[in-house]
């Protein structure tokens, strides 16, 4: 017997014949010739003999030297090399001959394998693969954990300018940097070329943090990374390429940003990219107050050589809570994490869920794969049969028929890797601006590796088992009569098994893509607090000295607002920091005499913002061009800020602190939806807001807001995407420095907010759906082939004088059976199965009654549709025919 | 018949694993000391030598490498490996165990008739 420890190298040495074949047969054939000759000399020498007799006789002796080679190369297994390729060739011609069975399960494993190959490169570049960086483990993030009243707990992953200057060069053994939590477009003339960019702040050191150096020049100093230092810019080498033409000379020049001349004094390699994907790096400039009084960096650090994880842990959680009281202490814990675990955590468990799901479209599709090749093993059994009658051993026909399999299955691999990459093509467009990934999205060697695992997979699941049984026919029912079923009963009973596993999995699939996409409608159809048909918004970079004056800024929405009013089909006109759907800035405010802050979201906006949405007024008035600078500060608030903080007070009249200004709430609006930052989990709901008017806001708040919100307009319009033109010009009418405005309708923006729900149900969906159609092809197949095989019964049935009706019935009952077994297995199964789906759901229970009641209904008209197509053969069906073929 | 070749086919790979015990050397070597040492009493078959020794370099038994011989051709010479030592003191110590106990029944035999 073959231990385990002695298989491998076995394999190796047959390896190893096989790749040197030729170098064998030579050294083979040498051998022999060497040991004849050496006979003949000794013959030659014993004997006394002339060398013809000897060689003769050593000939004699030896036997056939072809058939002694012949043993040798079977005695090193080389008989299973040449048995493939004649198999391969045998396989080709099998498979060439009947196309429509090799196209279904080449388009079915293509699929499967399509579906996971586009999930899996998803998967790898947010969570698997390491960050293109130098020792990518010990980059961490610096993440504050924050526990509520009722136990839960959510993670900071953005810091205050205080934390950072708290941490910032003060942990032994821990090298940390700070960056903007995303990049900013801006307009930028450079080399002559106005072009749009990307920009991304970062700090002194963070180059140096993720440890790659600039290709020239260097990175920002400390002195260069403090408020009010030199402009300078650090370039990626694509920017490099397009505009300076990759020219060495670059270091010293400079270019326009927003305005303003910044030196360029570094370059990036190729390749190089963050967490956005950046055109350019200018210094972070960090404050503690403004943008550094909110949570608006990411720390990232490297531990150093020698530093333990622990011990810079704790640095930080001693350093981070000593600024904060008993109370706070108690709920907040500081911590590092990997960089990539840290950017994963919003997406993974989305991104599993996908994967799960493409797993069990590949099951499914492989099942089909097997139901499929055992149907086909049954119409070769007579085949199968004749070759086992005339001394074929099982393990060669074994052999053949998962060589089969192997070619199928890398016919599907191949498919499915083009599918796949159309697929990742089409994810990413999809999801990558909202993943914030380290590194691209790309098909690399170890989706490859992936690929091949999937083929063998495929092979043992669904060749393996119809292989199998293919090889237990019975001799003689092969030779009988064709028109008998020559599979055993044991091999349909195994198609049937399969088809209600895969019954089953569908069943769970569909109630998960169900359930999804329930939340995903219940999301999109909440009562949105204005009118979203119509609305055009606008969105423009005021990122711009120019615009920190209320007033200016005001007048430039004012009047490109006035332009756009002279369109006839444009109806109403204004502009807001933000627009429903979106995530809006969120500010500390006080009631005079509140020791504490408070949260709220706000938004400025100017005259004709509320006209435009068609927001309801519930109480009080809405501000309007009377209230500027030199009135009284006014306020309009939502119904939830009411419900949440002036519960028991009146609320016209009340003011309300921000920093140092007060307004009086003089209005009260309806809630709308909103992607909120705080308080809760879900992707859409309506948090307390309060609205001011932007003529009223202060330059500084402008300064801060403008780096990370880009104010809209919003447009009541029945011109559609077709405004973006008028838009243009008014803008250019009115300000011509400012970029090119984005134009997007409200429902583009709805749905950009229900980005990763609407991919994840929709992937799922489109799992569901696939694995159904499946299952119908299988149980089509298996009920025309149960046609087949009880024609004579049938007939006979019909003879003896059953009605078509009745006969039909009994063809089309066993495909309903095993519809309502794979239920009755499936809905347990998904009850345990979409528990996993509990943080995913909103607006649905995960044992919503509708949705497994209209799951069951789907499957059994589809199962009822599958079983009725091939059954209604029996109708024409004659029993004359029938009883004379007997 | 078919048992008859296993025995002959195990008592093969046995004498082969002997003769390269005392040396590494090429197949007709093999051949000429098996011979030698049985006195010319086992006559090996030239023709099932040569798969005996592929199988038995198959199995990790023995190893081979080519190198010049006496007369200075090239020749391929097979030469023990350790697992083959052990297979070996194995296969003899079941040999003489065998072989002893059908020397007993035969003995036997002889006594009562």
């Amino acid at each position: 017997m073959i231990g385990p420890d002695e298989v491998l190298p076995r394999f190796w040495r047959w390896l190893r014949t096989m790749t040197g074949r030729r170098r064998f047969e030579d050294d083979m054939a040498a051998e022999m010739e060497d040991h004849l000759e050496r006979r003949i000399a000794d013959l030659m020498d014993r004997e006394g003999i002339g060398r013809e007799e000897a060689a003769r006789r050593a000939r004699l002796e030896f036997g056939s030297v072809e058939s002694t080679k012949a043993a040798c190369r079977d005695a090193r297994r080389l008989d299973l090399l040449d048995e493939l390729r004649r198999n391969l060739g045998h396989s080709v011609r099998i498979l060439t001959r009947s196309p429509g069975l090799s196209l279904a399960i080449t388009l079915t494993l293509g699929l499967g394998v399509g579906a996971n190959v586009a999930v899996f490169t998803l998967v790898d570049a947010a969570l698997l693969r390491p960050l293109p960086y130098p020792e990518p483990e010990r980059l961490v993030v610096v993440e504050r954990h924050l526990r509520a009243d009722d136990g839960t707990e959510s993670v900071a992953r953005y810091q205050t300018g205080r934390t950072w200057q708290t941490l910032s060069g003060q942990v032994e053994g821990f090298d940390v940097a700070a960056l903007s939590n995303s990049a900013s477009g801006a307009n930028a003339v450079a080399g002559g070329v106005a072009k749009y960019l990307d920009q991304q702040r970062v700090s002194a050191g963070f180059f140096r943090v993720v440890g790659v150096d600039p290709l020239l020049g260097r990175g920002f100093s400390e002195a260069e990374d403090v408020p009010g230092g030199p402009a300078v810019a650090v370039l990626s080498h694509g920017l490099w390429l397009h505009v300076f033409g990759g020219e060495s000379d670059v270091l010293g020049r400079t270019l326009q940003l927003r305005g303003e001349p910044y030196e360029v004094v570094g370059v990036m390699p190729a390749g190089f990219r963050t967490g956005v994907e950046a055109d350019l790096w200018t210094p972070l400039r960090p404050t503690t107050t403004g943008e550094g009084s909110g949570s608006n960096y990411l720390l990232i650090g490297r531990l150093q050589a020698g530093a333990t994880w622990s011990a810079v842990e704790a640095q930080v959680e001693a350093l981070g809570s000593a600024r904060l009281d008993e109370q706070q202490r108690s709920r907040v814990r500081w911590e590092i994490e990997e960089l990539q675990r840290s950017s994963g955590r919003g997406i993974r468990d989305y991104l599993f869920v996908s994967w799960a799901a493409a797993w069990l479209v590949l099951w499914v599709s492989c099942i089909n794969v097997a139901g499929l090749l055992l149907a086909h093993a049954g119409r070769r059994a007579r085949e199968i049969a004749t070759r086992m009658a005339l001394g074929g051993s099982r393990g060669a026909i074994l052999r053949q028929l998962l060589t089969e399999s192997l070619v199928l299955s890398l016919t599907g691999t191949a498919a499915g890797i083009g599918i796949g990459i159309g697929g990742v093509r089409w994810l990413s467009d999809l999801v990558s601006v909202r993943l914030g990934l380290w590194q691209p999205v790309q098909v690399d060697g170890r989706v490859l590796v992936l690929c091949a695992g999937l083929a063998i997979l495929a092979v043992l699941v669904g060749g393996l088992l119809p292989a199998w049984q293919a090889t237990r026919v019975e001799l003689r029912a092969g030779q009988g009569s064709p028109s008998r079923g020559v599979l055993g009963s044991s091999a349909s009973r195994t198609r049937r098994l399969l088809l209600v596993t895969q019954i089953a999995v569908v069943v769970a699939l569909l109630v998960g893509a169900g359930l999804l996409a329930r939340t995903v409608y219940f999301l999109q159809s909440q009562e949105p607090g204005f009118e979203p048909d119509d609305v055009m918004t606008a969105t423009v970079s005021l990122l711009d000295v120019r615009y920190e004056d209320p007033q200016r800024a005001a007048r430039l929405f004012s009047d490109v607002a006035e332009r756009l009013l002279t369109q006839p089909e444009i109806k109403a006109a204004g502009a807001g920091l933000s627009v429903p759907y979106q995530r809006p800035l969120n500010m500390p405010f006080r009631f005079p005499g509140d020791p504490e802050p408070r949260i709220t979201n706000l938004t400025y906006f100017s005259p004709g913002y509320f006209e435009a949405l068609e927001m309801h007024l519930l109480q009080g008035r809405l501000p309007d061009l009377r209230d500027g600078a030199g009135s009284a500060f006014v306020a309009v608030v939502n119904r939830d800020f009411v419900r949440t903080y002036l519960r028991d007070r009146e609320v016209l009249g009340s003011t309300i602190r921000f920093e140092d200004v007060e307004y009086r709430i003089v209005g009260v609006v309806a809630d709308t939806q909103q992607r909120p930052g705080w308080g809760g989990a879900e992707p859409l709901g309506s948090r307390a807001a309060v609205y001011v008017p932007v003529s009223q806001v202060s330059g500084e708040f402008l300064a801060v807001v403008h780096r990370w919100f880009r104010p809209s307009w919003v447009l009541k319009t029945t011109a559609g995407p077709s405004v973006a033109e008028q838009v243009g010009r008014a803008l250019a009418a009115v300000d011509p420095e400012l970029p090119l405005a984005d134009v997007r309708t409200m429902r583009e923006i709805r749905d950009q907010a229900l980005a990763s729900q609407r991919v994840q149900a929709g992937l799922v969906c489109m799992g569901g759906a696939l694995a159904l159609v499946l299952a119908a092809m299988g149980l089509a197949g298996l009920i025309a082939a149960s046609v087949t095989e009880r024609s004579r019964e049938l007939g006979l049935r019909m003879a003896l004088g059953a009605t078509t009706r009745a006969t039909f019935r009994s063809a089309v009952w066993p495909g309903l059976r095993l519809a309502v077994l794979g239920l009755a297995i499936g809905l347990p199964l998904s009850i345990a199965l979409v528990r996993g789906l509990r943080t995913f759901l909103h607006g649905v229970s995960v044992f919503d009654p509708a949705t497994y009641v209209a799951v069951a209904v789907l499957l059994l008209l589809v199962a009822t549709v599958a079983s009725a197509v091939p059954a209604s053969r029996v109708l024409h069906l004659d029993p004359s025919r029938v009883l004379r073929q007997e | 018949m078919a048992k008859a070749r296993d025995l002959l086919q195990g008592t093969l790979d046995l004498l082969i694993l002997k003769a390269l015990s005392l040396g590494a050397m090429h197949g007709y070597g093999v051949l000429l000391r098996i011979e030698q040492l049985s006195q010319d009493i086992l006559q090996i078959p030239q023709g099932s030598l040569y798969p005996a020794l592929y199988r038995l370099e198959h199995r990790g038994w023995i190893c081979s490498e080519t190198g010049s011989s006496d007369n200075n051709r090239k020749a391929r010479f097979y030469r023990l490996t350790p697992r083959g030592r052990r297979q070996l003191e194995a296969e003899e110590e079941q040999w003489n165990r065998l072989s002893g106990a059908v020397g007993q029944v035969l003995r036997a035999t002889e006594v009562s008739s």
